[in-house]
């Protein structure tokens, strides 16, 4: 699919079949029809989890995917966190208030991300691959007692790419619940489109998870690296910098627009995404700037139609909530969104394309990279969150300038044209190393440097060999 | 489509491509009793399914 859109067969509307078209709606569960604000964070970090449940929020989402280090450890504690958390077990010391935080009852509706298709899992059987989303949803559901949970176990499908892809985890669920001898329904999911082609195909994918389904997600910055990716071989594709991007952009708005409309019109949620700005209890400044923000991108989403969006950070709650409709907009429909709507419009007259916005990608990528080798999955990045998904927009950014350089201008600060060789990239990335390395405290250990060089080797290696899919 | 590449390291060597279960690993004293039987019928019917899609 890739390929073929690399090759110039871009991802295109399909005109659903008469099975899909034909009356068919989903009864949205009385336990999850507000759901205007979910938070999201990795499994691994017990205290977080906790902290999510306690926010307040509508709904809570765990992850095991790009958020949690693809590793054993870290994703045998994920699990065991997901399961206390189920179970309204887990608890965290507070040493500021030397107290032990645990899990206030409360109708939250808990989600649990499992790693997308694209990944495997290997060692657990000799000689052969395991679907790590196959292990991830089979060690939940093997361990649970389905009477204890307060709603049926909810799972956040990511990374589709088609909708053939809902009829694999159709087929998980049912098998799932036909072993435990509950009704083939009984397991719920969300789904993140958070791929280009999968925006073409919503409908078909809902329908296909019919029995399961209760809303989509725009996984906005998944999304806008499959975009990118997608278009990789377009100049007119070149993006500006990432946070000169409105959040309004018209590849971002067209789709919020149709997910809504596809989505009320077949009696499920329609989910924004994450605001990248976090809130800072530590500085006040960023935090009236990243709240302002928050609140305006929210809105945006609501005019939308959307019925809610994702946060990360309990602080973002209360204002994300208050900006939907209680509980949802399932009974609203866009007055002029088409059916058929450009999902592909050119960023073009947005932002601006400069070599401090490639600077700033590079010192991203590695500073995010040195976090995966220190065991963390996303990291806070001068105020934005930056996980596996908003790596691979930096990535893949460096990479169209240096494959379209002569024909898109990146201007430097006295605006003069900067041409975006593989040598100029090279430099970028040791000149930020060595910002990097001069920044550390002098009681930092060499492991650390050590790190560093690791993740600006990595990190150009991977823009370098074209390593953009999301693993 | 034109190269970015000044060289090709190998990238695959630097980064962790996939999961593994440690060395160590023993799935009868990692995993809940009786998992493995669970996953293993399913795991026959599903990963052939992922894997075309990988």
């Amino acid at each position: 699919m890739l390929q073929r859109s690399l090759e110039g067969s871009k991802p295109a509307h399909r005109f659903p079949s008469d099975t899909v078209r034909n009356g068919w709606r989903i009864t949205l569960p009385e336990w999850c029809q507000d759901q205007r604000n979910q938070m999201t964070g990795p499994a691994d970090d017990g205290e977080l989890c906790v902290k999510m449940l306690n926010s307040g929020a509508p709904g809570v989402m765990l992850d095991l995917e790009d958020s949690c280090v693809n590793e054993w450890s870290h994703h045998q504690t994920g699990v065991a966190n997901i399961l206390a958390c189920l179970r309204g077990q887990l608890s965290y010391y507070d040493k500021k208030r030397s107290r032990t935080v645990v899990i206030q009852p409360s109708s939250t509706v808990i989600f649990t991300r499992p790693r997308g298709l694209h990944l495997n899992q290997a060692g657990l059987i000799e000689g052969e691959l395991v679907s790590a989303s196959l292990f991830d949803v089979a060690r939940i559901f093997f361990e649970i007692d389905p009477t204890e949970l307060k709603h049926p176990l909810c799972i956040y499908t990511p990374k589709s790419e088609s909708a053939e892809e809902a009829l694999w985890w159709r087929d998980l669920f049912q098998a799932l619940a036909q072993w435990r001898g509950l009704p083939r329904d009984y397991i719920k999911c969300m789904a993140l489109v958070e791929s280009h082609p999968l925006a073409f195909q919503m409908e078909e994918f809902a329908y296909n998870l019919r029995d399961h389904i209760i809303g989509l997600n725009l996984g906005r910055w998944d999304y806008m690296a499959s975009l990118i990716h997608f278009n990789l071989d377009d100049p007119d594709w070149v993006l500006p910098d990432r946070n000169t991007l409105p959040h309004n952009v018209a590849f971002f708005q067209n789709l919020r627009e149709l997910m809504p409309e596809i989505c009320h019109h077949r009696g499920i949620l329609a989910l924004g995404g994450m605001t990248a700005l976090y809130p800072s209890r530590e500085d006040a400044e960023l935090n009236t700037r990243a709240l302002a923000i928050l609140e305006k991108d929210k809105k945006n989403e609501a005019d939308c139609l959307m019925d809610g969006a994702w946060t990360g950070h309990p602080d973002q709650n209360a204002i994300a909530v208050a900006q939907f409709p209680c509980p949802n907009q399932l009974q609203s429909r866009p007055k002029t969104a088409s059916r058929y709507p450009n999902l592909r419009p050119e960023p073009v007259g947005v932002g601006v394309r400069t070599v401090k916005g490639t600077r700033a990608a590079v010192r991203t990528v590695i500073r995010y990279r040195h976090g995966v080798l220190s065991g963390r999955g996303a990291s806070l990045l001068d105020g934005y969150m930056e996980d596996l998904a908003t790596d691979r927009i930096y990535r893949l950014m460096i990479a169209q300038r240096v494959l379209h350089r002569d024909l898109v201008e990146i201007q430097d600060e006295k605006g003069g044209a900067v041409k975006h060789t593989p040598e100029f990239i090279t430099r970028l990335f040791d000149e930020e190393l060595d910002r990097l390395l001069a920044e550390l405290p002098a009681d930092a250990s060499p492991e650390e440097a050590d790190r560093f060089r690791r993740a600006r080797e990595i990190s150009e290696a991977m823009i370098v060999n074209g390593e953009f899919n999301p693993a | 489509m034109m190269s970015t590449a000044v060289s090709t390291p190998e990238a695959g060597t630097l980064v962790n491509p996939i999961n593994r279960t440690p060395l160590e690993f023993d799935p009868s004293r990692d995993l809940p009793a009786g998992f493995m039987d669970f996953l293993l019928p399913l795991h026959r019917a599903l990963t052939p399914r992922q894997q075309e899609r990988v």
